[in-house]
């Protein structure tokens, strides 16, 4: 975290890893969906998801969740056919793997990405960042 | 909403990634300067909407 590419949008990282920030450090106020851009995956023979979340209630759980949708918003089905994947570490990097989208570049070129929560956080911020391997 | 003057605090203020190391907030370190920019609005009882990092770009 904290590093300069924060700032750009898009930026390579190494010479076959490009990197996406979806969301950058939102603090989230309100439980409404927030959308990302739509993000070309054509190029991507792999595909990793992280997030990093400091979103915090004194009383209640935040609850985040992710989801995957097509530049069509339709929703992507993970392989165990939910449709979103609790984001509930706190203050931890946590890897979304292969585990449930491995085939997600091989069927959608473009896709976006949505986080929302259940309750609203009175403090803190996640990121979302789509990390691609070149083909 | 001052997000100029909370993001001057901000940048004033340090993190703790260990246990006993502080170090500075700057613009380089975009999760720990929203936080605090949203620690800033909550202790000054400064409503404000679901806002991020490319929006306090402009008061770096």
């Amino acid at each position: 975290m904290g590093r300069q590419e924060y700032i750009d949008t898009v930026s390579l990282v190494g010479r076959k890893v490009e990197e996406f920030v979806a969301f950058n450090a939102i603090a989230v106020a309100d439980t409404s969906a927030k959308f990302s851009t739509i993000v070309d995956v054509s190029k991507y023979k792999k595909i990793i998801i992280e997030y990093y979340s400091t979103l915090n209630n004194a009383t209640n759980d935040v609850n985040p969740i992710m989801a995957v949708y097509d530049d069509s918003y339709k929703a992507v089905k993970t392989h165990s056919g939910t449709t979103s994947i609790p984001l509930n570490a706190r203050s931890a990097l946590v890897q979304i793997t292969g585990t449930d989208f491995s085939s997600l570049n091989s069927i959608y070129t473009k896709i976006r990405l949505q986080i929302a929560v259940g309750k609203v956080p009175d403090s803190g911020s996640i990121t979302v960042k789509i990390k691609g391997v070149v083909n | 909403m001052d997000y100029a003057k909370a993001v001057e605090w901000a940048l004033t203020q340090t993190y703790s990634p260990f246990e006993g190391i502080n170090l500075p907030i700057t613009k380089d370190t975009p999760t720990e300067l929203v936080d605090k920019v949203r620690e800033y609005f909550n202790e000054n009882d400064i409503e404000y909407d679901t806002f991020s990092y490319d929006d306090l770009v402009l008061y770096l």
